[in-house]
C-alpha cells in the first residue's frame, strides 16, 4: 500500500517537473522581463530608502534588504510552483470553497481581534496577522481569492450572461454579490477602506467581463467611475457636518490643501512633492536623496516612489512607471487574447489588482489621489502583498503558456477564427 | 441537436467578445491613468510647484537651519578690571507634562515619574516636593508644559547640569542671556540695567544709564548660521552652509573705582537709613583729570536683584535739576576775585537786605553785625554775596556762570542729562544766584564747577569712562582727560581753596564738622531752599537740600567729594552732622587709599584685613577660607556661586564681622536666630527685603521659616529679645 502511495507522489512530483519544464517552453518574455526589472529596481530602492532609517534606529541597514531579497527569491519559486501545478488544478469547486474559507475565517479573526484586543492594531488600523514571524495581511489573500472565485463561477455561465439584461445579471449572479459584499464588509470594519476599495475595484472590472453586452459592462464602468467622481466632489462642495469631523474627511482636505494643512495630515503629500521636485530631470543620485533622511515618514513602503523620483528623477521614475504599466497592459492583452474565459477573468483580475494598487500608490504620491496607504507593487517593502502577486503572476504565466502553446499547436478551425476576427 | 449547439456557440461567440471590448474599455483606463501619471510627474518636476507652492524655495526653507550666534555682551569694568556688569547665562526649567509629547519611536518625552522629579528638583530649587508636585499637577488639565515660578528661573549652569545628570524625563531647560551685577548696589543708576529684547532672540538691550548709553558698543553683532540638515538636524553633504561668528561686544572700564565705590554704597546706605531723606547724590571726583572715581545716589536699586528698581528710575546725577544753595558762593567768589571786582576788605551790615522792595536774609536773620567782605564766604552770608554780586555786575556773574559750565550739558555721556536753567531778568533773581537760589543745576555739572578750582583754575570734564576694548580687534579706545576751559585763573583758585579752607577752620566758619585729623580740607556747606511748586519755596526744618562740596588736601586737592541730601526725614542730627557721616569717613579713605599707592613707605598703621573679593567664586571655597580666619558665613540663596557679597570687598573686617553671602539661584532665608539687629539690616541691604523690627536684643523668632523663598515684596517681621 505505502510503496503504491509512494509511487503515486513520485509520478506526481515527476509530472510536475515535466509539466513545468515544458511550460518554460512559452514562457512570455514580456511579461517575465518587465517583472524581474522592477523587483531588482525594488531590491535596490528599498535599501537605498530604508538604509539611513535602519541605522538611525541602531539597526543593520541590510535589514530590509535582506528581507526584501528573500521575499522576491520566494516569489521566484511561487511562480514556478504555479507553473508546476498549472491554473486547471485551482480551478476547481473544492478548492476555492476551501480558499473562500480560509480567507472568511482570518478575515473573521481580524474583527474580533479588533473588538476583543484593541491595542494589537497596527496605526489605527488591525490589518495583520502575526504567523510565525511572518505578518500576514488576510486583505492581500482576500485579493486573489476573490479573483480566482469569481472567474471559477462566473467563466461556467459566461454565455447565458451575454443575453441578459443588467438587472438580470445581477440576479442571475446575487449570490457570489452577497458572499463578496460580506468579505468587503469586514475588510472595511477593519478598518481599511483602501483594502475594500481595492477588492471592489478588481471585483468590478472581473464582474462587468463575464460575457455581459458591452453596452453594460462600459456603462458600470464608467458609470461607477463617475457616480465617485461625483460623490467625493459633493462632499467637498458640501461639507457634511456628519462627515467633517471624520479622520477620512480630514485627509481628503488634506489632500486638497496639503500645504496649509501641513501640521493636520498634509505633511506627507508635501514631502513627497519635495522629493519629486528635488529630483529633477534626473535625480538626486542613488543614495543621495535627503526627503527619507526622516523627512518623509515610510520610505520604503508608501512613498518609495517619491524617494525612487528624488534620486534617478523624472526620468527614472517614469520608466519604472512604464514598466508597471507594461506589464500591466501585458496581462490585460492576454486576458483580451485569450480564448477561454476563465483564462481571460484571471488575467482581468490581475491586471485590476496590479493597476488599482498602482492608481493608489501613485496617485496619493503625486497628489492626484488621497493618501491611502497602499504599497507599490514589485517596489515597496514588504512580503504579503509580494507573495500573494507572485501567486497572481504565476497564473497569468501559466495562463500566457497556454495561449501560447494553443497558438503553436493550431486546434479546430472554428476558434482560431473566433480568435482573429477579435484580435 | 444542431440548432441548439448552434445558439450555444453564437451566445459564447458574443460572450467571447463582450469580454474582449470590456478588455479593450478597461485597458483604456489604464492607458488613460498611465498619462495622467506622466502629465502629473511631469507638470511637478517642470512646474516645480504644486497647489501654488514653489517647491523649490520651500523645501530650502524646510531643510535651512538658521541659528543665531548670540554676540557677548562687553563687560563693564571698573578702572582697576574688576567686573561690574557682565555677561552670564541664566537657565529656566520647564516641565512636560502632556502625555502626547512622545519620540518617533513612542518613547515618551513627557514627565512619567512625578514624584521622582518633585524629589530631584526639590534639592535644587528652592520649592519643596509637594509645591512641585503641585506645580507638575495643574487645574489646568490641557496644560501641556509647567514652569516652576521665579525658583525656576535664572539658574546657573551648574544647577542646570546637576539637575540634568539626573536624567529626568519631561524636564526642559530654556536659556537666556542675562546680566550679572556682581556688586549689587553700586552706581546702579550709573551703570543701568539692561532687558532681554523680544525682537533679537532674547538679546539684551541697555534700557538705563551707561548699558543704555554705550549700548551699541557693548552689544556687538549677533552672528548666524545657515546649513541646510536633515530631519534629524544632520547636516547635508553637497549644499552650501554659511556660518558668519559674532562680534562680541566691546568692554568698557569705568574711572569707577570700586573700593571707594563700595565704601561710599556703605557709607550712603546707612545714612540714608538713619536719616531716611528723600534722597541723596555723592560724588566724588579727581579734580586733576575730571575722572569719576565714585558716584551715587539715594534711593537706589540692587543691580542684581533688581530690589527697589521701581522707586526712582532717573540717574538723578545728572538727570535732576535743582537750586543747589550756598555752595554756588564759591563760583561767585570766584567771579569775584577773578574779574578784580572782590573787597573783602569792606564792611557790610549783615542780617537782611532789601532789593526792590524784597527783603534778603542771612541763614542767621539776627546776622553778625557789620562785617568784612571777606567773612561773607566763611559764615555763608546772603547778605554779603548780593553785594559782591551787585559789585561785580550782573554780566559778568552771568558769564562766569557760563565759563563754568552751568546752563550747558557736560556731555559726561550719560542718557537724560539736563543742562539746567535761571532765571535772571531782575535784579532780585541775579542776586539771589549769587547764593545759589533761582537757578537750577545738576550735580554733575557742580563737580565739574568745583574742578576748576581744585586744578588751579583749569575746569575738568567729568569722565566716567577711561578706555574701551573691543575683543574681536584688540583696538582699545583711550579717553584722556579733557580740559573744558579755564574760567578763573590758578592765583584765584588758591584764593577760593583758601576762602574753603577758612569754611572749616575759622571758629565762625560753617563747616568745622569736616575736619578730619591729619589732612587739611577745604569745604563749602549749602542750604539750599526748595521750589514750592504752589509758588515760594517750602518752609519747614527739614524742607532743604542740604550739600557739602569738599576738598582735599585743601592745598593741592587730589579729591572733589559733593554731597546732597534733601529733606531728611529723621533730623535727629544737624544736616552738616548728617552729611559728615559721609564726607568725612569718605574723603579719608580716598585720601589714605592714595596714601598707600604715593608712599608704601607708610609702616606704622597695623595690617588691616579687609575683606577679598569673593563675587563669582564658589560658595565652598568662600567659606572655607572664611572659617579659617574665624569668620561666621551666612549663605542666603540656593545656589553655588557668590553674586554678592557683605561686607564689600576692600572693606575693614574684624573678628565680629559677619560675612553675607548671596548665591544665584533663588534667594533664601537664612536661619537668623542670635543676630543682632545691625546683621539683620545688611541682610536687607543686600537682598532688597523690608524687615520689621520688634523688641530689642538679638533676633528670637522670624516671621518667615529659614530656607524659604526670599520674595523683595513682602516684609518680615523679626521679634529680638534679650
Amino acid at each position: 500500500m505505502a510503496t503504491k502511495k509512494e509511487n503515486k507522489r513520485k509520478k506526481r512530483t515527476g509530472a510536475m517537473r515535466k509539466r513545468f519544464m515544458a511550460r518554460l517552453r512559452y514562457l512570455d518574455y514580456f511579461l517575465l522581463i518587465p517583472y524581474l526589472i522592477l523587483c531588482g529596481v525594488g531590491v535596490v530602492m528599498v535599501y537605498s530608502a530604508s538604509a539611513d532609517q535602519l541605522m538611525m534606529n541602531n539597526q543593520s541597514p541590510q535589514l530590509y534588504l535582506n528581507k526584501q531579497m528573500l521575499y522576491v527569491t520566494l516569489s521566484f519559486l511561487l511562480i514556478a510552483v504555479m507553473l508546476s501545478i498549472g491554473w486547471k488544478q485551482i480551478n476547481d469547486s473544492a478548492m476555492i470553497g476551501l480558499l473562500m474559507l480560509i480567507t472568511y475565517i482570518l478575515l473573521f479573526y481580524l474583527v474580533v481581534l479588533k473588538y476583543v484586543h484593541p491595542s494589537s492594531a497596527v496605526n489605527g488600523a488591525t490589518g495583520w496577522i502575526a504567523l510565525g514571524g511572518f505578518n500576514v495581511q488576510p486583505v492581500e489573500i482576500a485579493k486573489l481569492t476573490l479573483i480566482l472565485y469569481l472567474a471559477h463561477v462566473l467563466a461556467k455561465h459566461g454565455h447565458e450572461y451575454s443575453q441578459l439584461k443588467f438587472w438580470g445579471y445581477v440576479k442571475a449572479t446575487r449570490k457570489q454579490l452577497v458572499c463578496i459584499a460580506l468579505m468587503l464588509a469586514m475588510v472595511l470594519i477593519q478598518p481599511d477602506l483602501g483594502g475594500m476599495a481595492i477588492l471592489a475595484f478588481i471585483v468590478l472590472i472581473v464582474w462587468i467581463s463575464s460575457g455581459i453586452s458591452v453596452r453594460y459592462s462600459v456603462t458600470t464602468l464608467f458609470g461607477t467611475i463617475g457616480i465617485i467622481i461625483g460623490l467625493v466632489f459633493a462632499v467637498i462642495k458640501l461639507k457634511p457636518s456628519f462627515l467633517t469631523s471624520s479622520y477620512k474627511f480630514s485627509r481628503l482636505m488634506s489632500f486638497l490643501h496639503p500645504f496649509q494643512l501641513e501640521n493636520k495630515g498634509g505633511a506627507q503629500l508635501v514631502n513627497s512633492y519635495y522629493a519629486i521636485n528635488n529630483g529633477s530631470w534626473f535625480g538626486v543620485g542613488l543614495g543621495n536623496s535627503i526627503q527619507k533622511r526622516g523627512y518623509l515618514p515610510e520610505p520604503y513602503t508608501d512613498f518609495i516612489l517619491s524617494i525612487t523620483t528624488e534620486e534617478l528623477g523624472l526620468v527614472g521614475a517614469l520608466i519604472i512607471l512604464a514598466l508597471l504599466f507594461f506589464l500591466i497592459f501585458r496581462i490585460m492583452l492576454i486576458g483580451i487574447r485569450a480564448k477561454s474565459a476563465y483564462r481571460s477573468l484571471i488575467c482581468y483580475g490581475v491586471a485590476a489588482w496590479l493597476f488599482v494598487q498602482t492608481l493608489f500608490n501613485v496617485g496619493g504620491m503625486s497628489g492626484i489621489l488621497p493618501i491611502t496607504g497602499v504599497t507599490l507593487p514589485f517596489i515597496s517593502y514588504g512580503g504579503s502583498s509580494m507573495l500573494m502577486l507572485a501567486i497572481a503572476l504565476g497564473l497569468v504565466f501559466d495562463v500566457a503558456a497556454d495561449e501560447k502553446r494553443e497558438q503553436r499547436t493550431p486546434k479546430p478551425v472554428q476558434l482560431k477564427k473566433e480568435e482573429e476576427a477579435h484580435v | 441537436m444542431k440548432q441548439p449547439r448552434k445558439k450555444r456557440m453564437m451566445k459564447s461567440k458574443n460572450a467571447h467578445s463582450n469580454r474582449q471590448r470590456t478588455g479593450i474599455a478597461v485597458l483604456a483606463v489604464m492607458v488613460a491613468v498611465f498619462l495622467v501619471f506622466v502629465f502629473r510627474f511631469s507638470y511637478l518636476v517642470v512646474g516645480g510647484s504644486a497647489d501654488h507652492v514653489n517647491l523649490t524655495e520651500r523645501s530650502k526653507q524646510k531643510y535651512t537651519d538658521d541659528s543665531t550666534i548670540l554676540a557677548r555682551r562687553g563687560t563693564i569694568y571698573d578702572a582697576i578690571g574688576n567686573p561690574i556688569a557682565e555677561d552670564a547665562n541664566a537657565y529656566s526649567i520647564y516641565a512636560v507634562i502632556d502625555k502626547d509629547y512622545v519620540s518617533t519611536t513612542n518613547k515618551p518625552l513627557y514627565v512619567t515619574n512625578k514624584k521622582k522629579v518633585a524629589r530631584v528638583l526639590s534639592q535644587y530649587l528652592s520649592l519643596s516636593q509637594k509645591k512641585i508636585l503641585a506645580y507638575l499637577n495643574p487645574k489646568n488639565k490641557n496644560a501641556f508644559q509647567v514652569e516652576f515660578g521665579s525658583a525656576g528661573q535664572n539658574l546657573t549652569l551648574d544647577i542646570k547640569n546637576a539637575i540634568t545628570a539626573h536624567h529626568l524625563k519631561g524636564i526642559y531647560f530654556t536659556n537666556t542671556p542675562s546680566r550679572l551685577y556682581p556688586n549689587g548696589i553700586f552706581a546702579s543708576h550709573l551703570i543701568g540695567q539692561v532687558s532681554s529684547s523680544t525682537k533679537s532672540s532674547g538679546k539684551l538691550v541697555g534700557t538705563m544709564g551707561l548699558e543704555k548709553q554705550y549700548n551699541t558698543v557693548l552689544a556687538g553683532k549677533n552672528g548666524y548660521k545657515k546649513s541646510q540638515v536633515d530631519s534629524y538636524g544632520y547636516k547635508l553633504d553637497n549644499r552650501p552652509s554659511k556660518t558668519v561668528k559674532a562680534k562680541d561686544g566691546s568692554n568698557i572700564y569705568l574711572t569707577i573705582d570700586s573700593r571707594l565705590q563700595s565704601y561710599l554704597e556703605s557709607l550712603m546706605s546707612k545714612v540714608n537709613r538713619k536719616y531716611q531723606p528723600a534722597s541723596m547724590n555723592a560724588i566724588l571726583i579727581d579734580p586733576k583729570t575730571g575722572k569719576i572715581l565714585a558716584a551715587t545716589q539715594r534711593p537706589t536699586f540692587n543691580a542684581q536683584t533688581q530690589a527697589g528698581l521701581g522707586t526712582v528710575w532717573r540717574d538723578t546725577l545728572v538727570e535732576d535739576a535743582y537750586e543747589p544753595g550756598s555752595v554756588m558762593k564759591v563760583f561767585s567768589l570766584s567771579a569775584a576775585i577773578n574779574s578784580g571786582k572782590y573787597h573783602p576788605n569792606d564792611y557790610y551790615q549783615s542780617g537782611s537786605v532789601e532789593i526792590d522792595g524784597t527783603k534778603v536774609n542771612d541763614w542767621d536773620t539776627a546776622g553778625w553785625g557789620t562785617i568784612p567782605i571777606s567773612q561773607a564766604f566763611t559764615r555763608s552770608s546772603n547778605v554779603g554775596f548780593v553785594k559782591i554780586e551787585q559789585g561785580m555786575g550782573k554780566a559778568t556773574w552771568k558769564e562766569y556762570l557760563k565759563k563754568f559750565g552751568f546752563l550747558k550739558k557736560t556731555n559726561i555721556g550719560l542718557p537724560g542729562e539736563v543742562s539746567g536753567s535761571i532765571q535772571y531778568k531782575q535784579p532780585l533773581d541775579q542776586a539771589l544766584t549769587a547764593f545759589g537760589q533761582g537757578v537750577d543745576v545738576s550735580a554733575m555739572q557742580m563737580v565739574q564747577g568745583l574742578t576748576a578750582i581744585g586744578n588751579g583754575g583749569k575746569m575738568m570734564k567729568p569722565q566716567i569712562v577711561s578706555k574701551i576694548v573691543n575683543p574681536n580687534t584688540g583696538k582699545t579706545t583711550t579717553y584722556k582727560p579733557q580740559e573744558v576751559s579755564q574760567p578763573i585763573t590758578k592765583k584765584t583758585a588758591s584764593k577760593v581753596l583758601s576762602a574753603m579752607e577758612d569754611v572749616v577752620y575759622k571758629s565762625y566758619g560753617t563747616g568745622s564738622v569736616y575736619k578730619i585729623p591729619g589732612y587739611k580740607v577745604a569745604v563749602k556747606t549749602g542750604t539750599a531752599q526748595i521750589a514750592n511748586p504752589k509758588g515760594g519755596y517750602l518752609t519747614g526744618d527739614s524742607n532743604y537740600i542740604f550739600s557739602v562740596a569738599g576738598m582735599a588736601p585743601a592745598k593741592n586737592p587730589k579729591y572733589i567729594l559733593y554731597i546732597t541730601m534733601k529733606q531728611p526725614g529723621n533730623m535727629s542730627e544737624a544736616a552738616e552732622k548728617i552729611l559728615s557721616e559721609v564726607f568725612n569717613p569718605m574723603m579719608k579713605r580716598a585720601l589714605s587709599s592714595s596714601d598707600d599707592s604715593d608712599a608704601t613707605t607708610d609702616s606704622t598703621s597695623e595690617p588691616i584685613t579687609s575683606m577679598p573679593s569673593v563675587t563669582g567664586k564658589s560658595v565652598t571655597s568662600v567659606q572655607t577660607t572664611m572659617q579659617k580666619q574665624d569668620l561666621t558665613t551666612t549663605t542666603i540663596g540656593t545656589g553655588n556661586r557668590v553674586v554678592q557679597q557683605l561686607p564689600r570687598a576692600g572693606e575693614q573686617l574684624t573678628s565680629s564681622s559677619h560675612i553675607y553671602l548671596l548665591t544665584n539661584g533663588a534667594m533664601t532665608m537664612p536661619d537668623m536666630k542670635g543676630w543682632s539687629k545691625a546683621d539683620v539690616r545688611e541682610l536687607g541691604t543686600l537682598t532688597g527685603v523690608k524687615f520689621k523690627f520688634s523688641g530689642s536684643g538679638t533676633v528670637a523668632k522670624q516671621s518667615l521659616a529659614p530656607k524659604s523663598v526670599l520674595n523683595s515684596k513682602e516684609t518680615i517681621t523679626v521679634t529680638l529679645k534679650e
